[in-house]
């Protein structure tokens, strides 16, 4: 049975701290923009932990949603694609190919959660900057849209052991940058097909969410809502 | 031969090449090993661990090696203090390593002295320079050398101790701009132990932060926010509640269930409002230091509280019950509360809490493990191994007032923390420098301070070098180890190894006294070097075997209450209408990450605002003074003037102006300079030294630049759905 | 009307001496021969020692992946150490003038600056251990290589050529399965 890869995120746990975000950048050779850039809304990050506010002084609230690609089961981004740069994958995962891609950003503009982004240019990486670069996966070239791939190299490697080993995959096995380096621990990954694994248990939480709900676009990844007071 | 499908073929590469020249020309090389390292497949990745370097926390790493290279930083799974996990700027440190603008050579100085301008030297002429002064110090003035570092731990705060010790100086100063100067003198007289508390947030049930910061910059972030994720959700049916304190709604306070904004500086004050309930009410079990301190607590009533810090009187009463019902619990004063003027006393304060609550020394409470027997047998030296985590602000004070008098005759500097640039200015650490006939400094790259030195020499960064550390907290007797993970990239040598090898040529003493062939060989023998377990050790990144003895509390409470000192800040109310509240930058720390473009492009966690500082005002303050978001505004002290961006801050007190530290840089390189300006020179050069010192005033200027900031692209939602 | 395709993404080479191991570059005659990505032809490539694989793999009956030994073990079935080359040649035909060369290496200690023959282009990631552990004979790619003197490519890989064997081998065709 082919695995069904989620996240959740425990917004009880989230303290914006953004290690997320740095995990993701290293990981998946992300290139840094500028100032200039970022303000053209170019910032080339595939996860970004969004803040919101609440109340006035003295009751004002921060609250922060970290928001990677939701892997959409019905995804909006897919049925616009004029040439099936991304789609559907046999996981059930929303892959982005990015050597079929034209760049017509349809695809960006008709994702609700804006988690897609463009590249503008080609990035330089600054020598010797560019030794960093993980060999796991391709930079990007101008006019190829990329997104957040639940860290598919991982996985595809952890596929790569388990099938030397001639077993499946373990729980807690494929862990995405973001998720590995979380400091309080509020993000889990694994396979939901697993009536066991940890993440199964986890969305059972009666405080389980998932963004703009209303659209049908069945995320695969699902919060957690923050919580309270004390005790349970 | 070629047949007709490879003929065309090939007449349609040339014609490709012709029109797309210069594309892939080039023939692809492929360079196999002479003789390949062991273990090694090509293109599978290995790990290795290694010590983080980005701020004292001190967390185990595991580095991600691929042909050769770094690629990856993770934490060390092995690691207690982090456990697996890192923060953004320990991963970014990688970019540190990498660094376009790292110093690959010695460096000697080519312009005038000052100018940062230098001629590339090779390393025997950097250590002939080195060595001539330094002979003739030793020779005629040995006590007129200056050692002025961050502070260094470890077996290579051993080796730069003994070699000030046996070389005839005194004059070793360590500064750390983020010292915890208050908390050390606040638990030397609560709890009679002059260390760094465990506070135990797993275990906790109830969370008091007072101006705390324990989840992005304080003394062990990482530890902490671990800590603080298994409060939250690791417990089958209980979850800690965390209750916040302070003037500045802050990525910690964020994460809080209550956070009730204080005045500023007046932390202590709430502390002992709670105190005071506690006691009058009879909440605790009744211990001999209640009884001692009824009488001077019946000062603080929460109404009296309520006066003076703007936290009303029934919220003091609410959470003091609260926190007595949900034991154990901790209180924990953090930065914004330690580094104002009266940072003990807010911090014995809190201390008290703690002690009022019968929670010292039990889980969910705090306690002072003995973290350092594994350098008990250094005796009297092992202060050198494990320093006190102060700020050493009267050291560098004094140090610089010797300087300006001519007091020394070379000075020898190292570390991260940029006295230069963390210090405020109206010292003159810079001018006084330049009074110091020969300075030589470590460094990676140059800064404001090492670009005042005669003689750079490069050091390898933690991933290049060998080492050992021990961190501050978050652990009971953890040594964390490590070994040059990657072949040096550059042409370095580390401090120790330089010291080594120099007071190797001074023989005499300093030769008895640095008796080892290089650093390597001084942890060699430290730690059992190879054969003697030191392999193991270095793959599991340390020797985390845990102590069990604790250092005892002189006393579990002194009987007399704090008693704050009542310095005023710096500033008439009337000219500075609003307090100035300095706290460390979440990505760039002390200034230290801001040459590296991963942490200048990640959104700040409250302002979303990337590569450029801001002041946070209250919305309410700014439409007082005519100041819309995003305006540029002079920042004017008694001590000085600097301009920024305001960026609002809903949560933040409304007499006080916030701005985050590490911007500022004037030669930092091109990633750092040029990004604001830095607000360490609005303070005050006072005796002692504090991050709320003074009070400022806010006038609409007009900046070329425009702060940007990473708005939110979806729209702002509902909260109420996602609490 | 068609749209010209963006430039292919770029897969970073390990072994592309451009950006790896440049400490152990070396300088040598830059050949103008432009390499197709993704096509290679039979045209012999040029190669600092005129080593045979018709020697080593069919007259000696040497396994394959004695040489390339991380063939089974990783994305990569990597080029022998010369070390790996001086284990039988410090001995075995020492006087013929190409075992001299490696020799000379050796006694350099330098590395053989090998010119790539076989190139994939960097947008795909191509794992030779599934390959091995599958039971592909490495011939199935590589045909002719076990006539041939120094590394020849005498088959095209174009997508359709994986493709076919993907499909006949009911393995998956999704494109993440190569392209990421």
């Amino acid at each position: 049975m082919s695995p069904k890869w989620a996240m959740a995120i425990d917004l009880d746990r989230c303290t914006g701290c953004g290690a997320c975000v740095v995990a993701c950048v290293a990981e998946n050779n992300i290139p840094v923009v500028g100032e200039a850039e970022v303000e053209k809304g170019r910032l080339m990050q595939w996860l970004r932990v969004a803040r919101y506010w609440d109340g006035e002084y003295p009751e004002a609230q921060a609250i922060y949603l970290p928001v990677p690609c939701m892997q959409c089961e019905r995804a909006p981004c897919e049925t616009v694609c004029p040439v099936y740069a991304t789609y559907h994958n046999e996981d059930g995962l929303n892959a982005m190919v990015y050597n079929r891609c034209v760049g017509t950003r349809y695809c960006a503009n008709n994702c609700p959660y804006s988690v897609r982004v463009f590249n503008w240019y080609d990035h330089k990486w600054e020598k010797p900057l560019d030794e960093q670069l993980s060999p796991d996966l391709t930079t990007r070239s101008r006019g190829v849209m990329e997104k957040c791939t639940f860290c598919i190299q991982r996985i595809r490697r952890a596929k790569e052991t388990a099938a030397g080993e001639m077993r499946e995959i373990r729980d807690g096995e494929v862990v995405p940058a973001c998720v590995q380096t979380c400091p309080p621990g509020a993000l889990l990954f694994g396979d939901l097909s697993d009536p066991h694994s940890g993440i199964t248990r986890k969305l059972k939480d009666p405080r389980r969410f998932r963004l703009m709900e209303h659209l049908g676009t069945e995320p695969r990844v699902a919060y957690l809502k923050r919580q309270k007071g004390a005790g349970r | 031969m070629l047949d007709r499908r490879q003929f065309l073929k090939l007449g349609g590469a040339t014609a490709f090449a012709t029109l797309f020249g210069g594309c892939d020309k080039v023939q692809k090389k492929l360079i196999p090993f002479v003789i390949p390292p062991e273990n090694y497949v090509l293109g599978e990745a290995l790990w290795y661990a290694s010590v983080c370097g980005q701020c004292p926390a001190g967390c185990g790493v595991v580095v991600r090696m691929s042909e050769g290279r770094a690629k990856k930083i993770e934490g060390n799974p092995l690691h207690p203090v982090n456990r697996g996990k890192l923060c953004a700027r320990g991963q970014a440190a990688l970019q540190a390593l990498y660094h376009p603008e790292r110093l690959s050579r010695p460096m000697k100085l080519s312009g005038a002295r000052g100018s940062g301008t230098y001629a590339p030297i090779s390393w025997e002429e950097a250590l002939s320079l080195l060595m001539a002064p330094l002979k003739k110090v030793k020779a005629e003035a040995p006590a007129s050398l200056l050692m002025l570092t961050d502070p260094i731990r470890g077996h290579a705060g051993l080796v730069a101790g003994r070699f000030m010790k046996a070389f005839g100086s005194k004059h070793r100063v360590a500064w750390d701009p983020f010292g915890a100067d208050a908390m050390l003198s606040a638990n030397a007289a609560v709890h009679g132990v002059r260390d760094l508390p465990e506070h135990d947030l797993a275990n906790a049930r109830y969370l008091l932060s007072f101006s705390g910061d324990f989840l992005e910059t304080g003394i062990s972030p990482v530890h902490y926010a671990g800590a603080y994720g298994r409060m939250r959700g690791d417990r089958e049916t209980i979850r800690g509640k965390f209750v916040h304190f302070g003037p500045r709604l802050s990525m910690t306070a964020a994460a809080a269930d209550l956070f009730l904004p204080c005045a500023p500086g007046t932390e202590g004050i709430v502390a002992l409002g709670i105190a005071h309930v506690m006691v009058r009410d009879r909440l605790t079990a009744a211990s001999s230091a209640a009884g001692r301190l009824a009488d001077d607590l019946a000062a603080y009533s929460p109404e009296e509280v309520e006066k003076k810090t703007g936290v009303h009187a029934h919220d003091v009463v609410a959470v003091a019950e609260e926190f007595v019902r949900n034991q154990p619990g901790v209180a924990i004063p953090g930065t914004g509360a330690a580094t104002g003027p009266d940072g003990a006393f807010h911090c014995a304060a809190v201390a008290l809490l703690n002690v009022l609550a019968g929670n010292v020394g039990k889980p969910g409470g705090v306690s002072f493990p003995n973290r350092t027997p594994a350098f008990a047998k250094y005796g009297a030296e092992a202060s050198l191994l494990a320093p006190s985590p102060e700020s050493g602000y009267a050291g560098v004070r004094e140090a610089i007032g010797k300087m300006r008098g001519g007091a020394f005759r070379m000075a020898i500097l190292s570390g991260a923390t940029n006295p230069a640039f963390t210090l405020p200015p109206s010292l003159g650490f810079g001018e006084a420098l330049s009074k110091v006939p020969f300075v030589v400094a470590f460094a990676s790259f140059l800064d404001e301070t090492t670009s005042r030195a005669d003689l750079v020499l490069p050091v390898p960064t933690a991933l290049e070098a060998w080492g050992d550390d021990i961190a501050p907290v978050g652990h009971s007797g953890a040594v964390t180890l490590c070994q040059p993970v990657v072949e040096p990239f550059h042409d370095t040598r580390s401090m120790p190894d330089v010291l080594i090898a120099a007071a190797g040529e001074l023989g005499g003493g300093l030769a008895k006294a640095l008796p080892w062939r290089s650093f390597k060989d001084c942890l060699d023998q430290a730690y059992g070097g190879p054969g003697g377990g030191m392999e193991t050790a270095l793959q599991r990144g340390g020797i985390f075997g845990e102590s069990s003895s604790t250092q005892s509390p002189g006393r579990t409470a002194s009987g007399v209450l704090p008693k704050a000192t009542g310095r005023p800040i710096e500033g008439d109310p009337k000219t500075f209408p609003l307090e100035l509240h300095l706290f460390p930058s979440v990505t760039l720390y002390d200034g230290r990450g801001a040459n590296l473009p991963w942490l200048q492009e990640m959104p700040d966690p409250i302002t979303t605002a990337v590569w450029r500082n801001w002041v946070e005002v209250n919305p309410k303050t700014a439409a007082g003074l005519g100041l819309a978001d995003g305006d540029g505004v002079t920042v004017t002290s008694p001590s000085g003037k600097i301009t920024a961006h305001v960026a609002f801050n809903p949560g933040i007190a409304p007499d006080v102006a916030a701005m985050p530290l590490g911007q500022g840089h004037t030669r930092y390189g091109k990633t750092a300079n040029g990004r604001g300006e830095n607000p360490f020179a609005l303070l005050p050069a006072g005796e002692t030294y504090a991050l709320q010192a003074t009070r400022v005033a806010l006038s609409k200027t007009k900046l070329p630049a425009r702060l940007v900031r990473f708005a939110n692209p979806e729209g702002q939602w509902k909260i109420s759905n996602l609490m | 009307m068609t749209r010209k395709r963006p430039p292919a993404a770029r897969r970073i080479d390990p072994l592309d001496a451009s950006g790896y191991l440049r400490d152990v570059a070396i300088t040598c005659l830059a050949l103008t021969l432009l390499l197709f990505p993704g096509a290679a032809f039979a045209e012999t490539v040029p190669q600092p020692i005129a080593y045979s694989h018709k020697i080593h793999v069919t007259d000696y009956k040497l396994n394959c992946r004695f040489c390339h030994s991380s063939a089974n073990k990783s994305q990569y079935a990597n080029i022998p150490s010369v070390e790996k080359c001086m284990m039988c040649h410090r001995s075995i035909a020492t006087d013929r003038p190409e075992v001299k060369k490696i020799a000379r290496y050796w006694n350099g200690k330098k590395p053989i600056p090998w010119n790539k023959v076989i190139d994939v282009p960097n947008f795909v990631y191509f794992p030779h251990k599934k390959m091995v552990s599958a039971g592909i004979p490495c011939l199935t790619c590589h045909p002719g290589m076990d006539q041939a003197g120094t590394a020849v490519q005498n088959l095209e890989f174009g997508m359709g050529f994986c493709m076919d064997c993907h499909r006949k081998k009911k393995v998956s065709i999704d494109c993440w399965t190569c392209h990421y």
